[in-house]
Parts: C-alpha cells; structure tokens; sequence
C-alpha cells in the first residue's frame, strides 16, 4: 500500500529535473489579510521530503511581482512547528464489521505518537449524530481516552461531520488539516454535502486528507478522491482495519514535513479577486502553484472624491438637459393646445 | 367659452414620454448608486468581510431606494407624497441591498472572483435592491419588474467594472464608481423598460406641468386627483378636485367613475356621470389636465 502511494507521489513528480524538489502546497490563509500564508511540502523526486530548506532559498510572487516572505517557519529548525488537526473517525454500526474500530483506535493512538510536539487536536465522532469528541488539546493521553470508549453505531453522517470539523479549523492560525475517514457512503448528512464541502475548505484553504476503510465501492472512494484532491491533500484507501496505521503514520510524516510560509501583499485592499501565488525553490522550474481569493465584491477603497464630483456634477447636468431642450423654442410648448385636432368621438 | 376637445395623442409623444421616463429613471438610480458608494467608501469602517459587505449593502441599497422612489413625486412637486414614498422604499432597499450583498460574496467566493464572478455577485446585490423595492410597493409586478431589472443592471454593472478594474492595470478607486453608476443606471432603466414591456394598464398625463408622467393602474381601484395620497396624483391645475373621480378594474375591463360631478369629467369629449367604461386609447379630461387610458 505504501509502496504504491510513493510510487504515485514520483510519478508525479518524474517531470521536473532530477536534481529539483518540488514545492507543493497544501494550504492557503487569507483569514488576517493582508497578511497570507501558504503551507507546503518540499518533495524530492524520489518522494522523500526536504525539511531543511531556508527561507532565503524560496522566492514567491503574488500575481507575477515579487513579495517579501515575513514569516517561515520550515519543519526542521530548532523548534517543532505545532500543527492544529482536527480528526474525524467513524464510529457508525458497520465499523463494527472485522474488528474496524479497533484497528481505528491503534492507528489513532501511532498517529497522535508521531505528531510534532505541542501539536493540537481535536476529534469528531459521527454516525446517526455527529458528535465533537474532544475539542483541540494537547493532552493525547485524554484524547486516547475517549476514542477508546468509542461503541460503534448509527448510520453515517460524513459530510456533516468533515463540514463541523472545517468550521472547527477557520480561525486557527498556523498549519491545519482535517483527517477524515469512513468506512461507507454517507447516508445521513442534512446540512453539508460534496460541493459544499468542497467549496469552503477551498475557501478557508484547509487541506481534507480522506480515508477510506473497506470496499472501494461502497466507500464512493471517487467522491473521497474528489474531495481530497480538491483541497490539495490525498486520498488514502485501506481495505483492512490494519492497514490504518500505516497510512496515519504516513499522514503524520505528510503534516510533519509541512513548511509554513508568510508574505504581507503589496495589495493590501480586500477587492473580490483570485490571485495567483507562485512559490520557488532556488530557481527551480518546478515552482509551486496556488491562488488565494481575497473577498470584497464590492471594493472598500475611498479617495476619489474628485471622481464623485465630476460623475454627481455630470448626471446632474444629464438631468437638467431634457428640461432645457423642451424649453427652447424649437419645441412648441405642450400647454397651448393651440392646435386642436378634428375629433372622432367613438363609441 | 368654446369647448375644445383635446388633440388625438400622437405615437411620438408617446415613445418620447417613455424614453424620457428610462432616461430619468436611469439618472435618478445612478445617483443613487454613486451616492451609497461614496457614503460607504469614506464612512464605513469594519474589519469582518460581511458586517463590511452588510453596511455596504443597507448604504447603496438605501441610496438607490431614495432615489428611485424620490424621482416620481419629485416631478410632480408632491412632497407628502415624496416623504411618504422615501420612508418605505428606502428602508427597503435598504435590507434587500444588505441581503443582497452579503450574498453576493458568497457567490462571488464560489466562482472565486473574475468577470462572471463579478458580474453574477452584482447581479445579487441587484436582485436584493430590486427585491426589497418590489416589497415596498406591495405589487407583484413591480417585484417582478425589480428583480429583473435589479439583475440585469448589477450584472452589467459588475462587468464593466471589472473589465475596467482588469484593463487599468487593478485601480479599483478609479473605475468602481462608473461601475456603481452603471448598476443604478441599468437598475433605473430596466426598471422603466420592463415596467413599460410588461404593464397592462395606465394612464398617462397629456398636459400641464406632469406631462407625460405615467401611473400604473392597481388591479383594484385607482384614485384620481389633487389628494396627495390618490395613487393617480394629478397636481398643479385648480380645476382638479382633491377626489376628482376613480378608475376601478372589474371583470368587464376598466370603468371611469366621475366623482367631482359638475359635468367636469370627460371622455373623448364628451361629459360622464357615473360609470363609464373605457377603452385603449380614450381621452380623459379631468378639469383642463388630459390623460390617455391605455389599456392591453
């Protein structure tokens, strides 16, 4: 399983020059705009990640002009980059089926073991409810607690459950991602489903990494496909309870190779445009591509008082010609009546 | 004192009176757009998107509502009639631009911005103005009339402005204002171009200072007179009664209803009392102010 997935992950990065990492960026914030962060991975050609790369290697453009970085925080430095999580885990009646739970919970339990130190997370439990387990601590032991008292039953409310977990994340700062899985199409949700989840974790720039635990068909694996991929993180298949280890401890290296990365745009006015952010690493041509769209339909910039005089004073005028024109004496006035017309009466 | 019937309305003067109701119409929005621009641009400031987006919207929707609902009453000179026109179309507009807006940017968020985006979250705003205005009157053509102008407006309002913000290299102080102006202007405009496509019975005045000027029928009845709140306000002739007579729709068409007495209604010339059914193209004299029943 592992082995296929690094095969995949260089396959997509055979294009580049042998010798050049790949930037890939996994997340976007524009939540203290002007100020935006980018998270990304440096990945080798070979699949391994590079965490040492410094901030004076990287150059980034927003919209083609150079910007300045104002903050770089690379995965290995002489602090541990904290990470905020949120896990979403299935606790609906066919996680019952092998022993599925049970596999969940160990793979949550290497998971947590591998995370950066100071690292934050919370858990949300969902069947027929959708239920915030834990909210974000840094006291895996409690965490390991509760998802260990978790029974299994209910029907299956993903999307509900992914879309808390996003709304749980928005105004969190720093590197973020949601870890979803589920072991069956979802069935219940009343509130979210695929495009409207798709739609604001692209807005918040949150990456949506998916498990899917079991048959691919009954899991909709496309759907969980579409969703991680449309957020920039990966879906993960298992078909067996213990394969989930694994791929946590996989996710668990992804999110501990993450670089996070800040500029304050030279842009600074909100104004309802995508803007295309290009990230390099030491000239490379594999430069990494996003975009971040910054709200505003309507653009909250003043100072052209001189343009609303002339555009008040021109329609003013455009008011007042009519007037004038039926004035003049070309036009006979409509009040005379000085020219009666011969009446039919009719009826 | 020779009676003489007034003149067969001519085609002309009738498109003129239609081209120049778009035209004000028209002026009357894009001052109200410029204007709420203006008062939002300099006077809010708030760091959330949608408290921001929520002042913008109650600002140019309120704008616009004043100055759609002011430019009537304001060339008849009726100025009961204005103020009690202004505080409940300007409030509602009002709400419906602040609804409009905020999901505005929601749509525009989801099509992530360029000219579509643009364009379809202005055409929003556009609906919620047109919305709000068609509640205020408490007419369902009118609404009708709002949304469809409301949209068409703010979307190629949002168009140009964006094209503009694009091809002056992103100066969005520069060419959002004739963006604006064109939203208030496409609103004013459509508003009088679909009300004049779509409306099935009016009146237009033919003479005195209110020429031209047209009242829609309401599908019930209709008051004509110098009484500020007649829905068929006739103002500034002496020979008009404050309840000069009323137009009310039956099953069987139109009928004129002579309320003044002293043989001072006419129709075609020629003296009413008590009902009288009209059809397309009748003359109506009330006192010496002529109107045209039109009628399809």
């Amino acid at each position: 399983m592992i082995a296929t997935t690094l095969a995949i992950l260089a396959l997509a990065a055979a294009p580049d020059s042998p010798a050049s990492p790949e930037v890939r960026v996994s997340g976007v914030r524009e939540q203290d705009f002007p100020r935006i962060a980018i998270q990304f991975e440096l990945v080798r050609p070979d699949g391994s990640h590079v965490r040492d790369a410094r901030r004076e290697e990287f150059q980034v453009e927003e919209e083609g002009r150079p910007v300045a970085i104002d903050d770089f925080q690379a995965p290995v430095t002489t602090e541990q980059i904290p990470t905020t999580l949120v896990l979403v885990l299935d606790r609906s009646g066919s996680m019952m089926n092998e022993d599925r739970i049970g596999g969940l919970k160990r793979a949550v339990s290497a998971f947590l073991s591998r995370l950066p130190a100071g690292s934050r997370v919370a858990v949300i439990a969902f069947g027929s409810e959708v239920e915030e387990l834990s909210p974000f601590t840094t006291d895996f032991e409690s965490l390991e607690d509760q998802v260990h008292a978790l029974r299994a039953r209910g029907a299956t409310r993903f999307y509900d459950a992914v879309d808390r977990a996003l709304r749980m994340l928005q105004d969190e700062p720093g590197r973020r991602a949601v870890l979803a899985l589920t072991d069956g199409e979802d069935t219940d949700s009343q509130d979210a489903n695929l495009d409207s989840l798709i739609a604001t974790s692209r807005r918040l720039g949150l990456p949506v990494y998916t498990l899917g635990l079991g048959n691919e068909r009954r899991i909709r694996a496309d759907d969980l496909r579409q969703l991680a991929e449309a957020t920039r993180a990966r879906y993960f298949p298992a078909r067996r309870a213990d394969e989930l280890t694994a791929i946590y401890e996989q996710i668990a290296e992804r999110i501990g190779s993450t670089y996070l990365l800040a500029y304050r745009t030279d842009r600074p006015v909100p104004d309802g445009t995508l803007r295309p952010i290009q990230i390099a690493y030491r000239q490379g041509v594999s430069a990494g591509k996003t975009a971040v769209f910054i709200p505003g339909m309507v653009v909250p910039v003043g100072g052209w008082s001189p343009i609303f005089l002339a555009l008040a004073a021109t329609l003013a005028a455009l008011g007042l010609l009519p007037r004038r024109r039926s004035r003049s004496p070309a036009s006979p006035s409509p009040c005379s009546g000085s020219t009666p017309e011969k009446v039919t009466l009719s009826g | 004192m020779t009676y003489l019937p007034p003149p067969i309305p001519s085609p002309a003067r009738a498109t003129r009176a239609n081209l120049r109701h778009a035209y004000d119409l028209g002026l009357a929005g894009a001052l109200g757009g410029l204007f709420g621009l203006y008062l939002y641009v300099e006077g809010v400031r708030a760091e959330s998107v949608y408290i921001r987006d929520a002042m913008a919207g109650l600002l140019i929707g309120g704008s616009l509502g004043f100055f759609l609902n002011a430019y009537g009453p304001f060339r008849d000179r009726a100025w009961i009639k204005l103020s009690r026109s202004v505080a409940t179309g300007t409030p509602a507009a009002a709400v419906g631009g602040a609804l409009g807006l905020v999901a505005g940017e929601l749509v525009i968020g989801i099509v992530q911005g360029g000219l579509i985006g643009r364009a379809a979250s202005w055409a929003v705003l556009g609906l919620g103005i047109g919305l709000g205005q068609g509640i205020a009157d408490r007419s369902r053509d009118r609404l009708v009339f709002g949304l469809i102008g409301g949209g068409l407006g703010g979307f190629l309002g949002g168009l140009v402005f964006e094209w503009l913000r694009l091809t002056t290299g992103n100066r969005p102080d520069l060419v959002q204002a004739p963006g604006m102006v064109i939203l208030g202007a496409g609103l004013g405009t459509s508003l009088a171009l679909v009300e004049q496509a779509l409306r099935r019975a009016w009146v237009q005045i033919q003479s005195g200072r209110q020429e031209g000027r047209i009242y829609l029928l309401s599908p019930s009845v209709s008051r004509l007179g110098l009484d500020e709140r007649a829905e068929v306000g006739i103002f500034g002739d002496p020979s008009v009664a404050r309840r000069h007579a009323e137009i009310a729709a039956t099953a069987q068409g139109y009928l004129l209803r002579d309320l003044a007495g002293a043989g001072t209604t006419r129709v075609n010339g020629a003296v009413i009392a008590g009902d009288h059914p009209l059809r397309d193209g009748d003359r109506i004299e009330l006192g010496r102010t002529w109107l045209v029943f039109r009628h399809r």
